[in-house]
């Protein structure tokens, strides 16, 4: 149970076959259980998620239905206020503020009857660093990797089944590249799709919210939840769909083996199911790591810098060198990127007029140790494939592909037309549909407390353990 | 096109250096001591160095009106 799809948990609560309060302590104890060692998690919220439980089974027994999110646990990045409860941002504690209002997310969330389990670990302010005082969320795949950030917590958290959806937020591929590394969905919306009000922002012109599940359709009842607007994620029809195949990201040097082959495979199944897969080319797409950094360095000195530069000791020195570099670079280079982005935004537009959507790998390499730095040192590698739709703001979603040489799981990204977020999901359902089932995480089969790991197919098996 | 007065064009021909970077962070507000600025050089100069690749595409008709798309424009 603690890996159902919310489709099927709905179902059992409206036949009154399972109660949202069952379930809910279900992913309470599981939290208990392996989150010491996943480390995705920065709050639970024991009492009020059980709180928020039973009124949806009072809710749902009296006829009131409020949609497929009522009774179902789920977590939030922790920059999100929630009115109540710190905020934590992964950082130090001289940082943490207690808010007094729920952001417009959390509000959508709890319209929809969503249960809201906890506030889930991150990089720290999602600026790519972690903090030591924090620590990094570890791959339920692997606990010597990362789960890669920024929203990493919540990754790991719908992986591992602590929950069974999440949000996160994408200033550069902070949904992406943790739901490629932990093997589930992560939808990058399109740009001013969710609201962010009351979301610690870093940078005006590049930050997403949006939905991680361990299906698109668990993801689609995220994003419906956090919008108050209706998807679906139906399987796209793929016999006849053009496809382009983003050639540069596919055959840049930083890919490995492992994730070429998957995304091959990938596509090779995709043609096998009739779509038209064409290689296409976009001019500029090299710039586009760099000048998300124009754009990103200056607008997070200036949301964040006053505030946080007071206590530089508290902070990565990751975090405190880019806060400074975005004070060091001249307002010319923020504004041209900003030109950029409308010049790519083009490329892409006059792409999509041809093609129904765009294939690349989510990330060009699996989970690796430590969240590598966005510094241009590291290559700016991790970012190569998911940067260019955030300074776009095409909706964009990394759905799991199969492995790499390393036995983690690769991310295949899809990319729409602005506001085409259901087909993209759509799309990655039908992908879902072509590859095998991601199973459970192998920490969860190899690496949990032995009571929980002889039980994990009973769905009360944690607690009477 | 570049202009000859553009200020990247200044400051790359300036030689960027850590006492450069204390006079630009100081100028955006920020106190930078000089070992801190000979921390961010190299990233700095690599950022510099990616505006003027940037600088080579043709964006005159790319309006820097900060959203992704909107009016203005061929490449609007």
């Amino acid at each position: 149970m603690a890996f159902a799809s919310i489709a099927a948990l709905g179902a059992r609560y409206r036949d009154g076959s399972l109660s949202p309060v069952e379930v809910t302590g279900l992913c309470l104890e599981r939290i208990e259980a392996y989150d010491p060692e996943l480390h995705a998690f920065l709050s639970v919220l024991n009492r009020t998620a059980l709180d928020q439980a039973a009124t949806a089974e009072v809710e749902l027994r009296s006829g009131r239905d409020r949609g497929p999110l009522q009774g179902v646990p789920v977590a939030i990045k922790d920059l999100m206020a929630m009115a109540g409860v710190p905020t934590k941002f992964g950082s130090d504690p001289i940082f943490e503020e207690q808010p007094e209002r729920d952001a417009a997310m959390v509000r959508h969330l709890r319209a929809a009857g969503a249960v809201i389990v906890g506030k889930t670990n991150l990089l720290e302010f999602a600026y790519g660093a972690v903090n030591p005082r924090v620590g990094q969320t570890n791959n339920p795949w692997n606990l010597e990797r990362t789960s890669g950030g920024s929203s990493g917590g919540s990754a790991a958290a719908v992986a591992a089944g602590l929950c069974y959806a999440a949000v996160g937020t994408d200033t550069g591929g902070s949904i992406r590249i943790p739901a490629a590394y932990c093997g589930v969905a992560g939808l990058k919306p399109t740009y001013g799709l969710v609201d962010l009000d009351g979301v610690s922002l870093l940078s005006w012109s590049l930050d997403h919210a949006g939905p991680i599940g361990r299906s698109c359709a668990d993801a689609a009842a995220m994003l419906a939840g956090l919008t108050g607007q209706p998807v679906t994620a139906t399987p796209a029809e793929l016999a006849g769909l053009r496809l382009g195949v983003i050639a540069a990201h596919r055959d840049a040097p930083a890919v490995t083996p492992g994730v070429r082959a998957a995304f091959a495979a990938v596509c090779g199944a995709l043609g096998e199911a009739g779509a038209l897969l064409e290689d296409v080319a976009l001019d500029g797409l090299d710039h586009a790591a760099r000048a998300l950094m124009q754009v990103l360095l200056p607008e997070a000195s200036v949301i964040l810098g006053s505030r946080l530069l007071r206590h530089v000791e508290a902070l990565a020195e990751q975090t405190r060198v880019q806060l400074e570099l975005g004070f060091a670079l001249p307002a010319t280079a923020h504004v041209r990127a900003q030109q950029f982005r409308r010049y790519l935004g083009a490329e892409f537009l006059r792409l999509l007029a041809s093609y129904d959507a765009l294939l690349s790998p989510s990330v060009p390499f699996e989970a690796p140790i430590e969240d590598p730095p966005i510094d241009e040192a590291s290559g700016l590698g991790e970012l190569l494939c998911s940067a260019p739709t955030n300074l776009c703001g095409l909706p964009s979603l990394s759905v799991p592909c199969g492995h790499g040489e390393g036995g983690l799981p690769v991310g295949l990204q899809i990319t729409g037309r602005p506001y085409g977020d259901e087909f993209v999901l759509r799309l990655g359902t039908a992908v879902e549909r072509l590859m095998p089932p991601v199973p459970p995480p192998r920490f969860i089969a190899q690496g949990a407390p032995a009571d929980c790991r002889q039980r994990r197919d009973d769905p009360l098996g944690c607690r009477a353990g | 096109m570049v202009l000859a007065m553009d200020p990247i064009n200044l400051y790359a021909e300036a030689q960027l250096d850590a006492a450069m970077i204390c006079r630009l962070a100081q100028l955006a507000g920020l106190e930078l001591a000089p070992a801190r600025a000979a921390l961010l050089l190299a990233d700095l100069m690599a950022l510099i160095e990616a505006d003027r690749r940037l600088a080579t595409l043709d964006l005159s008709d790319c309006a820097a009106t900060g959203d992704p798309w909107g009016r203005s424009s061929a490449h609007g």
